[in-house]
């Protein structure tokens, strides 16, 4: 019984039964959203902003991850990797060859999602663990490329700086500009990713990820579409890696750790990997909670005086490492699961089904 | 030819140790089909209980390698317990998963428990190089860990050939339900791997700490060599571990000599990650795992 939809609603055509936006409540929450997402900035303060924009970073990396193990099934320890190398194409190409960045953002995706075909293709005859460690891999070779590519491009240990995003006369540098820019992105990445779970590559993703060998027996080419998994994958994380350079302007080789790419993996699992309201939510879970460590930091410093600095990074790991255990005992789907359940109680609400 | 006779030396009783790792991984993947991402925060673990019983506690040595094998088998005991056992009949994926949260919940709980410093471990062997025919000398630590990675590998041959448990752990890797329907303990044997691999992983650490004389968090990133190393080998073999760490630790120091310093340094520490995906695009099983044949 598909629950999603109130009683007493009848469709008469495909079309209507396949729209993402179905009743006129749903039309009139979806524009509100849009409104409260346009004057958020006046509602709250600077810092929580930086807050909104890290987590709609996060959720565009995150979304390509989605598409690679949510729907493809393929694990990926790599993703950080691929932001970090879709950043330093950000600033080389923005600050060398001075690029406007409505052109970088795009072909830094382009760039990693090519980069990412090169680790997509080992994937095409290993699975599983094997898959988890080649990807991780990435991580390795990217730290050692931006070590010895020439230090003009990457900056080596010092990093290198990325210059301010400007549209006309207006520069992009502070918060609430770039939230701007970071959320067009961002509709435009979740606009995309929830009309592909509905096209023919969509659904050949899952038949993928639900048997491969029955999938290729079907027709559907492995080789391709694993491939192509793996492009839009990266070509999600190199969008993402982009804006951080664009927001952070200062791109450097700690900012891209493997265990970042592990934080990722979790935000998808905790959120529910098989939709997009999952991606959101488990993004949107974790980096609160992160945000909650950070601004909880100084006050277990104050417990746990001899750790220093890295109480924070440490906490996050416990923080994430328990929740990441607790959702795969109690609740496998994720997030977004409890999240259907609730619609579901609301709508029936005062009988049990 | 002496110095890359030295090197080769040096590398394979390096690789020794990093088989040794790779062992713990073949342990659990063989008995319970799961890869296990938290072998590197094992060795950490297992590491920081020997410095602390060392210089903390203050015990003798022997004492000290004696508690914090105990120690780390009582950590590999509440691991399964709490962490693996719930999801028994899950997805790999799911086990994978979670294999991965235990090792941030150990790496984030050891930086708390003791702080992130680096620690200085007074060494327990002797510390005159070993010396070969030749002018081929070998840190004694490295000897070490070279004996007790080929006594490891033997005592393990013995285990699965000839003990009960050991069988029985073989049978549920083949097949779980298989092995349940037939009246085996899944959770026994899971019980077993884990607390073996724990140990493996703490006589490992307990070698190579007291070698290089400190210890600290970043240990843990050696069980990114010892995935590549068990990846390489295939995971079903352990002798394949040990030789699949030889290649590895050769590849390694030799990589680190010669090529270092054309390219600037960095190549030691790639040259593993480099040899284990060429070896995984060619043959996707690895050295000496099984080819799987599926059919639908």
């Amino acid at each position: 019984m598909d629950l999603s939809v109130p009683c007493g609603r009848f469709y008469i055509n495909y079309r209507q039964d396949k729209a993402i936006i179905r009743s006129k409540v749903q039309w009139l929450l979806f524009i509100a959203f849009i409104i409260l997402m346009i004057f958020l900035p006046a509602l709250l303060s600077g810092s929580w902003i930086g807050l909104v924009n890290r987590m709609g970073i996060s959720i565009i990396a995150v979304l390509g991850l989605a598409v690679l193990t949510g729907y493809t099934g393929q694990i990926s320890l790599g993703q950080s990797a691929f932001m970090g190398i879709g950043a330093y194409a950000c600033a080389v190409m923005a600050g060398k060859i001075g690029l406007p960045f409505w052109l970088v953002i795009p072909s830094a995706g382009l760039v990693t999602g090519l980069i990412g075909i090169g680790f997509g293709l080992p994937a095409v005859r290993i699975k599983g663990f094997y898959l988890v460690i080649a990807t991780m891999a990435a991580h390795y070779i990217f730290n050692f490329a931006i070590l010895h590519l020439p230090s003009a491009w990457t900056g080596r240990e010092q990093g290198i700086l990325v210059p301010v995003a400007t549209l006309g006369g207006m520069t992009l540098n502070t918060e609430v500009k770039i939230y701007y820019l970071i959320m067009f992105c961002l509709a435009l990445s979740l606009f995309f990713v929830k009309n592909l779970s509905r096209t023919r590559v969509g659904r050949a993703f899952v038949a993928i990820r639900d048997n491969d060998l029955a999938a290729q027996a079907i027709g559907v080419n492995l080789t391709g579409y694993k491939v192509m998994s793996f492009f839009i994958c990266s070509f999600y994380a190199g969008v993402a890696g982009a804006l951080w350079g664009y927001y952070v302007r200062l791109v450097g080789l700690e900012q891209f750790q493997v265990w970042f790419s592990v934080w990722f993996l979790g935000m998808l699992i905790i959120g529910g990997m098989h939709s997009i309201m999952g991606v959101i939510f488990g993004v949107v879970f974790l980096k609160f909670l992160e945000e909650m460590a950070i601004i909880g930091g100084p006050f277990l410093n104050h417990i746990f005086p001899e750790i220093g600095a890295g109480i924070v990074f440490s906490s996050v790991n416990i923080i994430y490492g328990l929740s990441i255990a607790l959702f795969l005992i109690f609740e496998p789907k994720g997030i977004a699961h409890r999240w259907e359940l609730f619609k579901a109680y609301y709508r029936l609400f005062p009988y049990r089904y | 030819m002496i110095t890359f006779l030295s090197l080769a030396v040096n590398g394979i009783m390096l690789g020794c140790l990093y088989g040794m790792i790779a062992m713990g991984l073949v342990l659990i993947f063989k008995a319970t089909g799961a890869f296990n991402m938290a072998q590197g925060e094992l060795v950490m673990v297992g590491g920081l209980f020997f410095w602390w019983s060392l210089v903390q506690v203050g015990l003798t040595p022997i004492l000290a390698i004696i508690l914090a094998l105990v120690l780390s088998a009582v950590l590999a005991l509440c691991i399964e317990r709490l962490a693996i056992r719930p999801l028994i009949g899950e997805s790999p994926f799911t086990v994978i998963m979670m294999t991965i949260a235990v090792a941030m919940i150990l790496r984030g709980g050891s930086m708390i428990v003791w702080d992130p410093k680096v620690k200085f471990v007074p060494s327990i062997f002797p510390e005159e190089y070993i010396h070969f025919i030749g002018d081929i000398s070998v840190a004694p630590y490295l000897f070490i860990g070279f004996l007790s990675s080929i006594f490891m590998l033997f005592i393990f041959w013995l285990f699965f050939s000839y003990t009960k448990i050991g069988l029985k752990m073989r049978c549920v890797s083949d097949n779980q339900v298989g092995a349940q329907s037939v009246g085996i303990a899944i959770s026994r044997t899971m019980i077993a791997a884990w607390i073996l691999s724990s140990l493996v992983a703490t006589l490992g650490a307990v070698i190579l700490v007291s070698g290089m004389g400190t210890i600290s968090v970043d240990l843990s990133e050696i069980g990114m060599f010892g995935f590549a190393v068990a990846l390489l080998a295939g995971l079903e073999s352990l002798p394949g571990a040990l030789i699949a760490g030889l290649i590895i630790g050769v590849g390694e120091i030799l990589a680190k000599f010669y090529v270092d310093p054309l390219v600037d340094g960095g190549m030691g520490e790639l040259f593993p990650y480099l040899i284990m995906i060429i070896i995984l695009v060619v043959r996707p099983y690895g050295l000496f795992g099984l080819k799987k044949i599926e059919r639908v």
